[in-house]
């Protein structure tokens, strides 16, 4: 390995390199004393970086920052804000599917890590058209009542932005 | 008593808007250093910041406590930081597109160490240093930059810079070389340390 | 740092058919599942062998959907079929219950955390998601029962 090569690889912490990586730049930096001064000079300027954008930070006035925020946060993103957990993730669902559950008696339980949840439908006779029951610790499932049959879905994983 | 900041992110989520309010003012001076580290112009640091916390909040129920909350908004900072540089500029390509650099005069290997770590004026230095900071990021390119200032505010790891901006591994170790060498030239260059002439790597 | 949970779940569509008579509680009850995939992006639409679900999936977000394998069972109660899911996952299907105007299954996946039980009327189709939602995209099963 040369110089341009082990130079990338100067910055890394432990963990980062494989092993071959590794086995490399300590074989090169063995021989190197160039490279050890610049392993040097990157070690003294670690954190010149952070301190020095902290310490911007620190000698500019915040004390009208929070307000700022605030105002451009409109009054009615507040109310109904999304509720935390399986209910949040349920409601969520209701927004993401087009269409909206049918007779959705939902019952969620109120355990922690539960939901259960029981939607059923009875024929004017009483014949049962369709039921569901779902129990699940962590999806939120919802229910699309269709005319070919019931539709069940859940929770998204978290797979965010 | 301080509450931790899970705790506010699920009274903020409740619709507490108190709560969102005190981890804005908790994390307010960070996510400026980073939006400042990316942005260069302090005006356009506060502006992109206080997007931040806006954006950070129409996702609050996107976050997942195994994640450091911090990390979180400084993602969503350095995102918003990037979308304002590319829409300022869209003309200057060569500020957000990986251009590469041509070979460095770099300062001798070692003089910065050697001037940090023995000088008697060390701390002076060092302050001198931390100083211009700003004003030698702002010599990188952009992306450069942003890379740079997550890694170093945020202590990412390669698979997570690789993984957030959408490039190889690779990719970010050389980008990150190059942001560092840069760096250590301009600072050497300000502390008056500069000695070059070393010439290119062998 | 994602949910562990984020298992594939398939969706198990189960059509039933009517049972004929009282004692066809007891007699095996044909019924086809076939393991799906709904995705958000891609172009929209279903594969001719999904035509006659198309109409039932176009209720949900996802918009392109292909099948991805099918299980023809003759189930009696209690007794699981699994049904197995690209990925390696499986999930189980039990006949619970059989009647004159009704089945119940009962769907679980051990890797995720979610179990269900449906009862359905004559004519009617499951289609259940067995797998959180990720990159725009889920596992589903459709039951029918009659083949």
């Amino acid at each position: 390995m040369k110089c341009a090569g082990a130079a990338p690889l100067l910055g890394s912490r432990p963990g980062e390199l494989d092993p071959a990586e590794e086995a490399a730049l300590s074989a090169h930096l063995s021989t190197c004393e160039a490279c050890r001064a610049r392993q040097a000079d990157q070690d003294a300027l670690a954190r010149v970086v952070e301190n020095g954008l902290l310490g911007e930070a620190a000698r500019r006035d915040f004390s009208s920052f929070a307000d700022g925020v605030m105002a451009r946060i409109p009054a009615s993103a507040w109310q109904g804000a999304a509720t935390p957990g399986l209910l949040g993730r349920l409601l969520e669902l209701f927004r993401r599917h087009r269409v909206l559950a049918t007779a959705s008696a939902l019952a969620p339980a109120l355990a922690a890590l539960a939901l259960y949840l029981y939607i059923g439908r009875t024929t004017g006779t009483g014949a049962v058209e369709f039921s569901v029951e779902v129990t699940s610790e962590d999806l939120a499932p919802m229910v699309l009542d269709t005319s070919d049959g019931p539709i069940i879905l859940v929770g998204e994983a978290s797979d965010g932005t | 008593m301080a509450l931790p900041d899970i705790e506010l992110v699920d009274r903020a989520r409740g619709g507490d808007p108190e709560a969102f309010r005190e981890l804005v003012v908790r994390h307010q001076r960070r996510v400026y250093a980073v939006a400042l580290g990316i942005v260069k112009d302090r005006d356009l640091a506060w502006d992109v910041s206080q997007e931040a916390f806006v954006r950070v909040h129409q996702h609050l129920s996107e976050f997942r406590d195994e994640s450091s909350f911090s990390t979180w908004i400084h993602r969503i900072t350095a995102r918003v930081a990037i979308d304002v540089l590319r829409k300022e500029r869209p003309s200057r390509r060569s500020d957000v597109a990986d251009v590469p650099e041509p070979v460095l005069r770099e300062a001798a290997p070692g003089v910065l160490s050697t001037a940090l770590g023995t000088d008697p004026q060390e701390t002076v230095l060092r302050r001198e240093l931390a100083a211009r900071l700003t004003e030698a990021l702002g010599q990188l390119p952009a992306v450069h930059r942003a890379i740079l200032v997550l890694r170093e505010m945020d202590g990412l790891s390669y698979e997570e810079l690789a993984e957030r901006l959408s490039i190889p591994r690779g990719t970010v170790m050389s980008r990150l070389f190059h942001a560092r060498k840069k760096m250590q030239a301009l600072l050497a260059g300000y502390a008056g340390i500069d000695a070059p002439g070393a010439g290119g790597l062998s | 740092m994602r949910s562990a949970w984020a298992a594939a779940w398939v969706a198990v569509a189960v059509l039933l058919l009517a049972p004929a008579a009282a004692e066809a509680a007891d007699a095996p009850l044909p019924v086809r599942i076939r393991v799906l995939h709904g995705s958000r992006q891609g172009t929209p639409g279903v594969p001719p062998g999904l035509e006659d679900l198309r109409g039932q999936l176009s209720a949900t977000a996802y918009v392109r959907w292909e099948q991805a394998g099918e299980v023809q069972a003759s189930m009696v109660p209690k007794k699981p079929v699994p049904v197995s899911l690209p990925g390696g996952e499986s999930v189980t299907v039990t006949l619970i219950d059989s009647r004159s105007g009704a089945a119940t299954f009962e769907v679980s996946a051990p890797s995720s955390r979610t179990q269900s039980r449906v009862t359905v009327a004559p004519g009617k189709r499951i289609v259940q998601q067995v797998s959180a939602e990720r990159g725009g995209s889920a596992w589903f099963v459709t039951i029918r029962a009659g083949g």
